[in-house]
């Protein structure tokens, strides 16, 4: 019973890794739906703004952050990778929560930057800033999540040699009797919280942030257009602030996902066994993902 | 009194220019067709006519360096910009409406006369596809092929130069072959081209056209 669910549980957590991709239509078709409708309300609040409506920045935002929350639902804003690692590393859910929330924030702060950078500095058009995104910087975040998810499918692959592959044993004392043996060798849960080193935390959030959500940059672009730059740029972050809201509630899922897996399991004492297994198929879920995504951008 | 002819129109999506999101489509156009006749059976042109969004509007505009106008009425300068900017179509767009006869392909001239307007903050841009030679309206078909844009009828058809012509406007309806197109284009990136030919077709509002 307790491995039914325990094996129910993984299949959970692979699925929220994979929910909001192209897997599931209904939810892309619906959060397309979704998006259009809210535009279409930021575009009467900009209106709004430029003839100095009172309550319109309000509209802005609340539109912005909307729009934010249903384009984090269809595909992109990394969630699988949010996903996948909340799911496989023995992260706790604050941490979690706080790399989800930083990754969409420094996608829209990326974003502003992008754009207006691009048409202070550069005096880019907004056809250019939006091919610069999907052409270059899109394929460059498949890859670098690829990346993150090998290093991740690879890290359990070692996890799970050294426990199952005999270690080499002090003849004399036994392994147990030794304290200054094999410690080096046995690898500690914080080995396994892979996420806790601060570089994989940048590795994490950078790979994400660099390709910015074109309704950011559209947003932008009719912001940097009409001069109401202040308001695009609030209205920029506070889609950020949407996109948190999903992305955070995939990684408390997958959190939850894998406490119930390895919970389920602990009493068969394969525990130790399970969360490098789980490790290795969210890592390879990612790479497959990210390899499907890459290989159809450059296609 | 001429016997009576079915013809169905059906139109869909699709050019390539701009929008949002990944998964196809990316632009979400209304309008509708009108037919230019000669005589109460004879096709001279169609007039296409498309209204897009107020926030694509915005974005169009503003990528073209044009302000909104507070008042809401475009400039005779912000027209000819955007009229020059229309004039140029991607290689890959191809007309936004395809006509058949009997399964045939019908050719028809490339996009003229076009006007550009504002509509409560929705640009409106409406253009006629001449057919070089009119042809008898008989059964006729409509389709585009990448489904980049998804146009949706919202004006009823009408017919102009002749009034014996009825039109019904059959909006699309989600079957069995659409909706495995749409898992697929589900799948695409915004730069890509769908592997399957005319897939807009399959999203198609359609007009049943009946004259006599």
């Amino acid at each position: 019973m307790r491995i039914a669910i325990a094996i129910l549980a993984l299949l959970v957590g692979l699925w929220i890794i994979w929910s909001g991709l192209p897997t599931f239509p209904e939810i892309v078709n619906w959060a397309a739906m979704q998006q259009r409708a809210f535009q279409i309300d930021m575009a009467r609040a900009v209106r709004a703004i430029q003839v100095g409506e009172a309550g319109s920045w309000l509209a802005l935002m609340a539109a912005a952050g909307a729009y934010g929350i249903v384009h984090a639902a269809g595909p992109g804003h990394g969630k699988y990778l949010i996903g996948g690692m909340g799911f496989a590393s023995s992260v706790s859910a604050a941490r979690m929560l706080s790399l989800a929330i930083v990754s969409s924030l420094a996608q829209a702060v990326w974003a502003v930057v992008l754009v207006y950078g691009g048409f202070w500095l550069f005096q880019l058009s907004a056809a250019r800033m939006t091919s610069l995104a999907e052409d270059w910087l899109a394929p460059a975040s498949y890859l670098a999540i690829g990346a993150i998810g090998a290093v991740l499918a690879v890290r359990g692959a070692r996890i799970l040699w050294h426990r199952v592959v005999p270690r080499p044993r002090n003849l004399w004392l036994g392994v147990r009797n030794d304290p200054g043996c094999c410690e080096h060798h046995t690898v500690s849960p914080a080995q396994i919280a892979a996420l806790t080193t601060r570089r994989d935390a940048i590795a994490l959030v950078t790979s994400i942030a660099m390709r910015p959500c074109t309704g950011a940059i559209f947003l932008l672009a009719i912001a940097w257009q009409l001069d109401i730059r202040l308001a695009g740029f609030f209205a920029v972050l506070t889609m950020g602030l949407g996109t948190a809201i999903l992305t955070s509630a995939v990684a408390l899922s997958t959190v939850t996902m894998r406490r119930f897996t390895l919970f389920s399991t602990g009493r068969f004492g394969v525990a130790t066994l399970v969360l490098p297994v789980i490790q290795i198929l969210a890592g390879a879920a990612i790479l497959s993902i990210s390899l499907s995504f890459l290989m159809r951008a450059l296609a | 009194m001429r016997p009576l002819s079915g013809s169905i129109l059906s139109i869909c999506s699709v050019i390539v220019l701009s929008t949002a999101a990944m998964a196809h489509p990316h632009v979400f156009v209304d309008g509708g067709v009108d037919f230019i006749m000669s005589d109460d059976s004879t096709l001279e042109a169609l007039l296409v006519t498309w209204v897009y969004d107020e926030f694509e509007t915005l974005y169009d505009l503003s990528s073209r360096g044009i302000d909104l106008p507070a008042d809401g009425i475009l400039t005779d300068a912000d027209r000819d910009t955007i009229r020059a900017a229309y004039s140029v179509w991607p290689d890959d767009f191809d007309g936004s409406a395809h006509l058949t006869i009997n399964g045939e392909k019908i050719d028809m001239a490339w996009p003229s006369d076009l006007d550009v307007d504002l509509i409560d903050g929705r640009l409106q841009l409406v253009f006629r596809r001449k057919l070089p030679v009119p042809i008898d309206l008989v059964e006729t078909a409509f389709y585009e092929s990448t489904y980049f844009f998804a146009f949706q009828i919202t004006n009823p058809p009408t017919f102009i130069g002749s009034g014996v012509c009825d039109a019904l406007v059959i909006p699309y309806t989600a079957d069995a072959q659409s909706a495995e197109a749409q898992q697929n284009l589900a799948m695409l990136g915004r730069e890509e081209t769908p592997g399957t030919a005319n897939v807009g077709k399959l999203f198609a509002d359609r007009i049943n056209v009946t004259c006599g």
